[in-house]
């Protein structure tokens, strides 16, 4: 919003004062284009005095939009505070209320449930991060369609899900960016009131998982709410600048000899991240990094179903019953689980009415076996990460930092902990609050905040959770920025045609996800001049800033044609641009197209 | 003849070893972050020319030798080279708190001048073909600006 012009330095709030003072200056017709270009920004800057923009920073909160559970933190001046709501809870839970009363949703801000069961009538809707951004065929939508008691209908066409909230026994449609984007009002409204000024600067943490798609949804939702995404940041990344804190803390002293490798685990309800960093000096190069959508959420589902196993179809009708029902069976499962944390087997008794009774008895072991494969996922992580950052032996790692909820299962921190060789956790660090507290700091720096006692000489040096390229060589994948590339990143390929004569190339860009690819965007270079197969050739080069952002370049260069210069404007293209159906998209591309414009890899990476 | 894409603070430009820019790229912002690498190319014949990367070439120019991106000794130690390599990141990293940080590019070169010289086997190449590099470019410098036919090959692991 802050616009700052500055002639002949003094600095110009506005475009009446520009014009004013252009009046009195020989160049005025030069001063007049730029007030004009910088019209629209006048009346919302027009409060502010001179001096105010001159000496305040805006500093970005860090927000941490939970599967379950959302938090604010922001850095204070000298610390990193976290941001209480008017019940004084630092943890809020996330959902939103639709009510037919009252004039707008409610969200777990400022919302006061009377009991759980009142987030479980149909009304509200939660688990958001699991479902932002999905299309209809993914497995994770299917789960919650049919174990969350709101509305969300599929039809597996690669299409958005139909999301929708029962007001007044009427399902009433909304979408998870919708949802999210209530939530954040609520969140901006608490900052706001607390830090007494205005909130617009933002920095997000995000599961490793997240595909560039889901940033944009989540970045839609900001927008919605009327707030900036300054960083998108990675929960272990956010995490590693805690710790290059306290480590800076710990060994002033000995400054960067003293390197130190962590390994990040965290499980919250909804995601899994691991990372390995190598902190020293206040500087975390991050080394490898995954994730996953497995979290409390699986659990639960998992248990519920083995607790009562015809659970989908006999809620499938989601009649006021049904709801009544599936609600008992999500507290009830859910008090078990954490039961289970703590003592070796759990009673459970639930009455699902229509006379059925679910009686019996759980223990840890069972408990281990149902989730067989959420566990397993989680080692593959952690070895996968292992594997990736070259730390030669598990031995090499000096702490294992253990975040997020479910991190609580003694059976989880035993599987991180056998990986690592370690018995004990770093415990410097509130399971909770780190990743919040984390994107603060990441909020003060990216905001340019200088303390003069050091205590922000951090850094988090981030790196690539997703291979990105190209469709080449005939419908495969083609890598051209490698998962786990430091960022900012540029890397640029040489491609060809792959048919004789051939004008015209697609460049279809996919993101390698965890399980798929996702596409982000295509654009065709065009008026590639004649010439046999092989020859022309089409450098394609993309580019990740600080900020995370992706553009894809591509360029037509003949070799031998005597002249140096491109034949055609290069493109330049910001991913994602594919929207909401990008699956079918992608699809259709290759129905209608086919192999006609594709690309055949020319050269190896030229800068790899 | 090839060129290399690259992105310069916001601009795209595609560059030609010639230092012929086409593209709109914005020229104030371009001579703002001179490079110096970019600067002494000579026009080539050769159709490989594609596969050198500009800081082989700048070998050539005293100036820029992945050691000197760095700030170190061409004999420092590893753990010179990575202490080197942190408090450069704090300085030109867009995240840190005392960068400016309008520019990605030195980092991206601080990053790939770490990750050649933190490995021991990319650095002894490397210090090979610097050793060497001056005396033969010199050579094919006085020449016609044409490269041997081999060159490009050995120069392809960059």
């Amino acid at each position: 919003m802050k616009v700052k012009l500055k002639l002949k330095g003094i600095p110009l709030e506005s475009g009446v004062e520009l014009e004013r003072k252009a009046e009195q200056l020989p160049w005025s017709s030069e001063i007049f284009l730029m007030s004009e270009e910088v019209g629209y920004t006048v009346a919302s800057d027009s409060e502010t005095t001179a001096t105010k923009e001159e000496t305040e920073i805006e500093i970005a909160i860090g927000i941490d939009i939970g599967t379950c559970q959302c938090s604010l933190a922001v850095w204070n001046g000298s610390e990193v505070e976290l941001i209480r709501n008017t019940r004084n809870q630092k943890l809020m839970k996330s959902y939103v209320t639709f009510r037919d009363q009252s004039p707008s949703p409610v969200g777990g801000v400022t919302n006061q449930l009377s009991h759980e069961y009142e987030m479980l009538s149909g009304s509200s809707i939660f688990n958001m991060k699991r479902l932002i951004g999905r299309l209809d065929t993914d497995p994770i939508v299917h789960q919650a369609s049919n174990t969350l008691p709101f509305l969300i209908q599929t039809l597996g066409i690669g299409a958005k899900p139909f999301l929708a909230a029962l007001v007044n026994n009427m399902w009433r449609s909304t979408t998870p960016e919708e949802v999210v984007a209530i939530y954040l009002v609520e969140l901006k409204a608490l900052a706001e009131a607390r830090l007494k000024r205005p909130v617009r600067d933002v920095v997000l943490t995000v599961p490793a998982a997240f595909s560039r798609f889901q940033l944009t949804r989540i970045a839609r939702s900001c927008a919605m709410a009327g707030l900036h995404v300054l960083r998108f940041m990675p929960e272990p990344a956010a995490v590693a600048l805690l710790y290059a804190q306290q480590q800076l803390h710990k060994d002033s002293i000995a400054d960067s000899g003293s390197e130190k490798i962590g390994l990040i685990f965290n499980m919250g309800a909804g995601y899994c991240d691991v990372a390995i960093i190598a902190t020293a000096g206040g500087v975390s190069q991050m080394k490898a990094l995954a994730g996953s959508c497995i979290g409390g959420e699986d659990l639960l589902q998992n248990m519920m179903h083995h607790l009562v196993p015809d659970m989908d179809t006999r809620f499938a009708s989601r009649g006021l019953e049904e709801i009544k029902a599936m609600g008992i069976l999500r507290v009830a499962t859910q008090e078990a689980i954490h039961k289970l944390s703590f003592q070796p087997s759990v009673q459970i008794d639930i009455d699902l009415g229509n006379g059925t009774r679910v009686c019996r008895v759980i223990d840890v072991q069972e408990f281990e076996e149902i989730n067989k494969g959420v566990f397993e996922k989680c080692a593959s992580l952690v070895t996968q990460c292992l594997h990736e950052s070259k730390v030669a032996k598990p031995e090499y790692i000096d702490d294992v930092i253990l975040v997020g909820g479910c991190t609580n299962i003694p059976k989880l921190k035993s599987i991180v902990m056998g990986i690592c060789k370690r018995n004990e956790s770093y415990s410097g660090i509130n399971p909770l609050e780190a990743a919040v507290r984390g994107a603060a700091l990441e909020g003060a720096l990216a905001s340019g905040v200088n303390d003069p006692f050091g205590s922000l000489d951090l850094l988090t040096i981030q790196i690539n959770a997703h291979s990105i390229g190209i469709r080449a060589d005939g419908n495969s994948f083609v890598p051209i920025i490698d998962r786990n590339t430091t960022l900012p990143a540029r890397r640029e390929m040489l491609f060809t045609t792959a048919h004789d004569n051939q004008t015209e190339a697609l460049i279809v860009v996919y993101e390698q996800g965890d399980e798929q690819q996702l596409l982000l965007g295509y654009f065709k270079v065009v008026g590639i001049p004649p010439a046999a197969k092989g020859v022309p050739e089409i450098n394609v080069c993309m580019d990740i800033d600080a900020s995370n952002m992706l553009r894809v370049m591509a360029g037509v260069v003949m070799p031998g044609s005597g002249t140096k210069n491109p034949v055609v404007p290069l493109m330049e293209v910001r991913m994602p641009t594919a929207d909401d159906g990008h699956g079918l998209c992608a699809d259709a591309l290759y129905r209608s197209l086919g192999s006609t414009l594709d690309l055949v890899t020319l050269h190896n990476k030229l800068n790899a | 003849m090839a060129g290399t894409l690259t992105t310069s603070a916001g601009a795209t430009s595609l560059r030609f070893f010639n230092n012929r820019r086409l593209s709109p790229a914005n020229s104030t912002e371009w001579t703002s972050n001179v490079h110096i690498r970019n600067q002494n190319y000579t026009p080539k014949a050769s159709l490989h020319a594609v596969i050198d990367e500009p800081f082989v070439e700048s070998t050539t120019m005293k100036t820029t030798s992945l050691y000197d991106v760095l700030n170190v000794n061409r004999n420092a130690t590893a753990s010179e080279i990575k202490s080197a390599y942190r408090s450069l990141a704090k300085r030109y990293h867009p995240d840190a708190s005392g960068s400016n940080r309008n520019d990605d590019r030195d980092f991206i070169e601080i990053r790939n001048a770490y990750v050649t010289l933190s490995d021991p086997t990319s650095r002894a190449l490397y210090d090979l073909k610097l050793r060497t590099g001056f005396e033969r470019r010199a050579g094919v410098y006085n020449g016609a600006g044409v490269y041997a036919g081999r060159r490009w090959e050995t120069d392809q692991c960059w």
